[in-house]
């Protein structure tokens, strides 16, 4: 009996740990501000390619980086606007200095 | 006869002849031509400057945990309800793999009337552990009100695991669907109907048995 009580203590403490530490790690991530250096890029409303396109950046348009989900980034760009974008779109951009981006050296 | 002969063959001579002079002095006029022309050549050297190359750290939430309550339907015996919890990692927008871990409670009543046993029946608690593979697809949106949309995708699951009753462990094979709702990018809600297989020995009769599970879970990404 005591046994099973000590292994749903530590089964709890588990969840409560992981929980914490899931929700910390949203307020953790580190803005990148990056500019259009091709003639759009598409954003979609969630990271999947069957979610609906609602705006495409133009070129020398600016946003920022917020964090990456599988293959799609979530960016800010305009006033407050949030999208997702495809990964692979990285190489299509610059960043505030001019430097080339890319998602592996 | 024989002058005629003669004749086409002073002709073929002189074409001959004629051919092989122009080919001569083909070749040497070319040959001289490009003696006019000098040797060297000005090379251009390759003015590449290599570019400046940022790669950025940018925080990844591929991994999602997930709480769930639900209900087993044990297969001839009853209906209980069952908690446990979910690991995933989602390996693309469409392929995701989750161990799951689920606790729930059996009452052996039934077996018990098998056996003609007199001693009273125990709920005993019955665990599952199971390894999945999962798959997104009909991605969409569902509409609350005129104002709110929130994403949405269909998947199904199917993978091999384990079920302990009683000190026995019994190889389970499920496979089931589910319906997962984002509330926000992180956080979702998830609805999903499994069916759990196994093979099952009673009074030396082997059986496949399914225990149908009803789950609804809250998962976070992180």
């Amino acid at each position: 009996m005591k046994i099973k009580q000590t292994k749903k203590r530590i089964v709890a403490f588990l969840y409560i740990a992981l929980l914490s530490t899931a929700t910390m790690a949203q307020f953790s991530s580190k803005p990148i501000e990056l500019v259009v250096n091709v003639t759009y890029i598409d954003v979609h409303w969630a990271p999947g390619r069957g979610y609906p396109k609602f705006h495409a950046l133009g070129k020398g348009e600016q946003f920022v980086v917020l964090k990456q989900r599988t293959d799609w980034i979530k960016i800010e760009f305009g006033k407050n606007k949030t999208g997702w974008i495809k990964a692979k779109h990285l190489s299509d951009t610059l960043t505030s200095d001019g430097k080339a981006v890319r998602r592996y050296q | 006869m024989q002058l005629l002969i003669g004749d086409l063959g002073v002709k073929r001579v002189k074409k001959a002849i004629l051919i092989a002079a122009l080919m001569v002095g083909g070749i040497s006029s070319v040959s001289a031509h490009q003696e006019e022309e000098p040797n060297e050549r000005e090379v251009t050297p390759a003015d590449l400057e290599r570019e400046e190359i940022t790669v950025p750290f940018i925080d990844t939430e591929n991994a999602e945990i997930m709480l769930l309550i639900g209900a087993i339907n044990f297969d001839n015996f009853n209906t209980r309800g069952a908690m446990g919890a979910s690991l995933a990692y989602h390996v693309d927008e469409d392929w995701f793999i989750e161990a799951t871990y689920l606790e729930s409670e059996m009452s052996d009543f039934e077996y018990r009337s098998l056996g003609a046993s007199q001693a009273p029946s125990v709920d005993e608690p019955v665990y599952y552990t199971s390894l999945n593979v999962g798959m997104n697809m009909l991605p969409g949106e569902i509409y609350l009100l005129d104002k709110y949309a929130l994403s949405s995708t269909f998947y199904l699951i199917a993978g091999l695991g384990s079920m302990n009753f009683a000190d026995d462990d019994k190889f389970t094979f499920n496979f089931g669907f589910g319906y997962r709702v984002y509330l926000n990018d992180w956080i979702s809600l998830r609805l999903e109907a499994r069916d759990h297989v196994f093979k099952n020995t009673i009074v030396e009769e082997e059986e496949f048995r399914h225990n149908f599970e009803f789950r609804f879970g809250v998962s976070m990404f992180f």
